[in-house]
């Protein structure tokens, strides 16, 4: 792997909230959102990162944009620690990085017709020239598959698959090396679904892109993504390749996860639905357990799971797992 | 011998099911434009379609809770041999939660916060069952929580519905609609919007709840491996109209309407498929409060002739128990885009 290549890396990033109580709100305990994660983004790659609600995935990508600060570890963006950018170097690096954000809706402004809310981040660029404005906005348009009669229109006005495409657009728009995505298609249709990891398969190739991606559902991830990497209670329990990850998973959880997740095959070969967790709530940030983040529910787990905490072990090129028994 | 005759027998059947709403102006959405299905008891109908397509529309037509300013425009709806459409509310009210029950989309909106699990499962039984006691309901909650999957169930009955995770709201939920024996249950997009494990921890419930009682069940979801996993028949709707349905296997593997044949080329899966990009089906589904002749699918189907946009294709048979809407059903195998194996 060259160093150049990487856009984006995370260096044992640490984001702890606090928990205030009492008349003086003093800190009584910190919440473990995202409790040391690492890992490295490729110029052109799709890099999906799966977990269940409230992991910290969300919580992950605010950090890397710069919206909050971290509490422990670095982020570098092309090479240069995101937290010692002068104000200046931090808003060119914003130019470099699209988000599309979860909630489309909520993401745009209600009194701003579309060609309001596209025209704002080239604004913000520094791009004056009206008419190369226009030109910009109506070929971003074009490339998400909409036409420009929508300009004039406000987002209540839209559906959700066209609120989406426009949330990507606007993501685009600024022509960035990175997009990343939260959940850009859970919120979808089946046959819309299809449009846009079309689109974002199409987008990456022409503009060589790359794409950090969360989701939850596997068989989008499996499309779109090249590496994938499985989040846990703020921790990555499994990375690597998306075939090392969907034919050779060493991790309980994912192994949970596969075995979990519905699919057409299944059904057809009559398996029933199946879950091999231990009964019992996710447990709550506040108070991760000692060891594995996993162990209170894992079937495997055994006394030296709750004591000791696995770092991640590469089992194969470039496949890491972390997990005591693997 | 009498066993099996009731086990042949439809539980449900709906025939032509009309339900309008009037949006003002004169402008009538037709949301259900002649339905058909039945539904044999013990088994399980997954009805799949995309937003907007009449599903949910469906269910409550069959409830008979369709608010205004919609209405049943037409059709038959027999429920154990009785025309639900026809009978009095008075009588609808008690066939409501006993003997049809159904089960929401978001489990957290279905409960009272101020209410106990307890004061929730009870009020259902008592407020049915004319002369229960209160022990007789706390003895028939304690079994509809065993039933699916909950062991301590005298310790749960004394939580506020905000002490449990979505996904165990869902399960308590499903317990309460299960509380007064129904013979049917209908469930609305159960999981939609939950992760992966809650997903999988709400239809393992349901599967053991339906093991255990024989309950007929119509489960309403856009989820493609949801429905397939679960359910012994599928249906599909578009636009209203049911446009394909057949037993499982032969609607996954060998679908017969461009409308299916599009949404199982569109799904993402877990195995790998033959080509990067997924093939997506073009267009949008039609305005509902347009009239539309021909084929509703015709503006949007690859296969579509001159007589798909003049005429409106019926339900034919197509194969042993598959009926299909398309004057040209297309012969197509999954296998030819996927891996997938029979």
């Amino acid at each position: 792997m060259e160093e150049n290549n990487i856009i984006i890396s995370c260096n044992n990033v640490k984001k702890y909230y606090p928990i205030r109580d009492g008349i003086f709100n003093r800190i009584k305990d910190w919440k473990h959102i995202v409790d040391g994660l690492s890992f490295k983004l490729e110029q052109g790659k799709t890099l999906a990162l799966v977990g269940e609600s409230g992991c910290g995935k969300s919580v992950l990508l605010r950090l890397i944009l710069g919206l909050e600060n971290v509490t422990e570890g670095e982020i570098y963006f092309k090479g240069k620690s995101v937290y010692d950018l002068s104000e200046m170097q931090r808003l060119t690096m914003k130019s470099e990085i699209g988000m599309i954000f979860q909630d489309t809706l909520a993401a745009l402004h209600p009194r701003m017709s579309i060609m309001e809310s596209l025209k704002e981040p080239l604004l913000l660029n520094g791009m004056k020239d009206r008419k190369q404005m226009e030109k910009v906005i109506i070929d971003t348009l074009e490339c998400v598959g909409m036409a420009p009669d929508f300009l004039n229109r406000y987002p209540h006005q839209l559906s959700g698959g066209q609120l989406q495409r426009i949330a990507i657009a606007r993501a685009l728009i600024i022509d960035p090396q990175v997009i990343l995505a939260d959940e850009p298609i859970s919120a979808l249709d089946v046959s819309l679904q299809a449009q846009v990891i079309n689109m974002l398969i199409d987008l990456q190739e022409s503009r060589n892109l790359s794409i950090l991606l969360v989701a939850h559902d596997l068989a989008v991830v499996r499309q779109i993504a090249s590496d994938i990497m499985i989040m846990y209670l703020g921790t990555i329990v499994e990375s690597g390749k998306s075939s090392d990850i969907y034919k050779n998973a060493k991790h309980p959880y994912t192994k949970v996860l596969l075995k979990a997740a519905p699919s057409i095959s299944k059904g057809i070969n009559n398996e029933p639905f199946h879950l091999d967790l231990k009964v019992g709530d996710t447990p709550n940030p506040e108070n991760p357990p000692k060891g594995c983040s996993f162990c209170t529910k894992c079937m495997e787990a055994t006394e030296r799971c709750l004591l000791e905490r696995p770092e991640p072990k590469e089992v194969s090129p470039r496949h890491f797992v972390s997990c005591l028994y693997v | 011998m009498k066993e099996s005759s009731k086990h042949n027998e439809n539980i449900l059947e709906v025939r032509d099911l009309k339900t309008y709403f009037n949006v003002g102006e004169g402008k009538v959405v037709k949301a259900v434009e002649g339905v058909n299905f039945s539904l044999k008891r013990s088994k399980i109908l997954g009805i799949i379609g995309e937003s907007g397509s009449g599903k949910s529309v469906t269910s409550r037509s069959i409830m008979r809770i369709v608010d205004q300013p919609g209405y049943i425009a037409g059709g038959e709806i027999i429920f154990e041999g009785q025309n639900l459409l026809e009978i009095p509310e008075r009588e609808m009210e008690k066939i409501r939660g006993q003997k049809i029950s159904l089960i929401f989309q978001n489990p957290t909106t279905s409960f009272n916060p101020f209410m106990t699990m307890e004061q929730h499962l009870k009020e259902v039984y008592l407020t049915h069952k004319k002369g229960a006691t209160k022990s007789e309901a706390r003895k028939r909650a304690l079994e509809v929580l065993e039933m699916v999957g909950i062991h301590n169930g005298a310790e749960i009955l004394k939580k506020y519905p905000c002490e449990f995770s979505a996904g165990f709201r869902q399960r308590v939920f499903i317990a309460m609609s299960m509380i007064l024996e129904p013979d049917l249950l209908i469930a609305d997009e159960p999981t939609t919007s939950l992760g992966i494990t809650l997903q999988a921890e709400i239809m393992e419930a349901l599967c053991e709840a339906q093991r255990k009682t024989g309950i007929s069940i119509i489960i309403i979801t856009h989820d493609f491996g949801v429905v397939s996993q679960f359910s012994d028949s599928l249906f599909v709707m578009y636009a209203g109209k049911c446009v394909e349905s057949s037993p499982k296997k032969d609607l996954l593997l060998k679908p017969k309407h461009p409308y299916t044949i599009g949404l199982i080329r569109s799904v993402p899966l877990l195995e790998e498929r033959k080509s990067k990009r997924l093939k997506s089906i073009p267009g949008f589904p039609p305005n509902m409060a347009e009239e539309q002749i021909g084929c509703s699918f015709s503006p949007r189907c690859e296969f579509a002739r001159e007589k798909c946009f003049k005429d409106t294709p019926e339900l034919k048979k197509v194969g042993e128990e598959h009926f299909c809407a398309c004057h040209y059903p297309v012969d197509y195998n999954v296998e030819d885009d996927t891996k997938l194996e029979g």
